[in-house]
């Protein structure tokens, strides 16, 4: 059986995909986002929740936070 | 800035405003797809329940067509998979990636016509279904035209995350970011070409099985790591432990994944090649699973006394442990002489729902209950049921997956010995599959409380709650 259409689109498909994935990776090096990955990982805090802020506690405080946080730790209902 | 884009009054203080006003902006298509997606979660769930129950009790509601087995399981794989799943990390993507990048939503406009499409084409392909109109494909049984608005909606989402990110205000491309951005872009060619229509025979099985796989590669498993990678670090306060390894667990991933369909045709009629190299790329995925692995575990280490006051890090971490776990079982699973058991068992059932359900859907609820409080600027009431929601589906998937292993196991052993009667292995499963009502049941209450408490974020009901972090931000700048 000779290559059918469906081997031939989906080769085609499997080149552009690579290709893109090679583009994207070249862009990534050039741009120099692997230059100082250290530094990238604190992209995701900023002042008002910097690194040593936990920024989830649906359940209450945790104890080793600042003392000015005591006595907010078991959530009240306001009337 | 102009005052309508500031409806919160804060004050100009670029780091803050930028991520509340991220916030704000992506608040309406946000929730849009979080309603759609929690309400198909709900459909979902009913009817994987009537599928598993039609194990137990097999004559159950046979006489109506639109409830024999047949129609009842793929519409729970297609509600659960192109709806809560597709949807929740759809919301979830776009909230990440205006986070990450730091601008508000761009081209907001194509995204509530995306969730109105979505849930259009879900709703044609789950009536087709229900009808008999199957295409008879697993994980491509909706119609063409119901695939057909599914990926318009899809490009629609992809259109509007690109023109975000295109509009960035960071330079650097945290790791999550690049998950998403390959996963908007891989997913909707995929999904285009697994439902092109010139296919047939063992070529259209392959094609399946291709789709099938790498639908969990490019779109599910890169929205779940890209929220672990940001929750985990961001939730406790400490940056990631490795991101150097990060970024390789990135571009291996990248690289290996798509070639691991095929290991789902192992012992099909297929060239023996193909089926080798999707054996070795699915060996291969141990690379960057164990970068994540290490990754997710070291970050999370010392710090397991937060999982106490936060849901959100309780259901990621459980969620990225079960990554490891149910990737691990995967590798294991591809090679052809573990396959000759767990093959056409109940085996892979418990797998699948180990990926989809133990890893991506739990790290979906974390994601929801630490974004739905910055939306809504409404903190989660009741705490407690948080709680029985999170202990409720941890211990009914834990038994789920328990059950169908140990009972899947049993019945290939119980298949691959001649001396048995076929009839042996489909007894031998039965207290495995009441363990597995059972546990679908504890799953579908632990929703119904999930959804009870969405719905009261969504409405801003339920007593109101003291100081959550997102309102003490806005305490400080607007008195």
């Amino acid at each position: 059986m000779s290559l059918p259409l469906a081997g031939l689109i989906l080769i085609l498909i499997a080149l552009i995909g690579g290709t893109m994935a090679m583009v994207a990776f070249i862009w990534a090096v050039r741009t120099k986002q692997f230059k100082d990955l250290n530094a990238g990982a604190y992209v995701i805090f900023d002042e008002e929740e910097p690194v040593g802020k936990m920024t989830d506690n649906t359940f209450g405080f945790p104890e080793s936070e600042k003392s000015s946080r005591k006595g907010k730790g078991k959530y009240e209902s306001r009337p | 800035m102009s005052p309508d884009r500031n409806p919160f009054n804060i004050e100009e203080s670029p780091e803050l405003s930028s991520r509340v006003l991220s916030d704000i902006s992506a608040s309406g298509p946000v929730l849009a797809f979080f309603t759609s997606a929690v309400a198909w979660l709900l459909v979902g769930t009913v009817f994987g329940l009537i599928a598993s129950l039609k194990f137990n009790l097999p004559d159950w509601l046979g006489s109506f067509p639109a409830l024999t087995f047949g129609r009842v399981r793929p519409v729970h794989l297609n509600t659960i998979m192109y709806g809560w799943v597709s949807l929740a990390s759809a919301g979830c993507s776009i909230w990440l990636t205006v986070r990450l990048c730091r601008v508000e939503v761009h081209w907001r406009n194509l995204l509530y016509p995306s969730v109105f499409l979505w849930n259009l084409g879900l709703l044609y392909g789950t009536i087709a279904i229900l009808i008999g109109d199957n295409r008879g494909l697993e994980w491509l049984e909706f119609p063409r035209g119901a695939s057909l608005l599914i990926a318009i909606a899809f490009v629609c989402l992809s259109l509007s995350i690109l023109r975000t990110f295109h509009a960035r205000q960071v330079k650097h491309i945290y790791v999550s970011l690049w998950y998403i951005l390959a996963s908007i872009v891989w997913f909707p060619i995929l999904y285009v070409i697994a439902n092109l229509p010139f296919y047939s025979g063992v070529t259209q099985a392959a094609v399946n099985w291709w789709f099938a796989h790498n639908a969990i590669t490019v779109w599910f498993t890169p929205i779940g790591l890209a929220a672990a990678y940001y929750f985990i670090p961001k939730v406790i306060g400490r940056p990631i432990y490795s991101y150097y390894l990060s970024l390789l667990g990135f571009w291996s991933f990248a690289l290996f994944y798509n070639w691991n369909g095929i290991h789902h045709l192992v012992g099909g009629p297929l060239p023996t090649w193909l089926i080798s190299v999707s054996i070795v790329a699915s060996v291969l995925m141990f690379i960057p699973v164990t970068t994540v692995a290490i990754n997710h575990h070291l970050t999370t280490i010392g710090h397991f006394g937060k999982l106490k006051f936060s849901p959100t890090l309780r259901f990621v971490v459980f969620g990225a442990m079960c990554y490891t776990a149910v990737s691990f079982q995967g590798s294991i699973e591809a090679l052809r002489s573990f396959n000759e058991i767990s093959h056409f068992t109940h085996y892979t059932i418990g797998h699948a729902h180990l990926g989809m359900y133990a890893f991506a859907t739990m790290i979906l609820f974390g994601a929801i209950y630490y974004i739905m409080p910055r939306l809504t600027k409404w903190e989660w009431p009741y705490p407690i049921l948080i709680k029985y929601h999170f202990w409720l589906v941890a211990f009914g998937i834990a038994l789920y997956v328990g059950s169908m292993t140990v009972g899947g196991v049993l019945q290939g052993l119980y298949m691959n010995d001649p001396s048995r009667p076929f009839i042996a292995s489909v007894e031998v499963t039965k207290p495995y599959l009441l363990a597995r009502s059972g546990a679908g049941l504890l799953i579908l209450i632990g929703h119904l409380i999930f959804i009870y408490l969405f719905s009261l974020m969504i409405l801003r009901r339920g007593p109101e709650r003291k100081a959550p972090p997102w309102r003490e931000e806005v305490e400080v700048v607007a008195p």
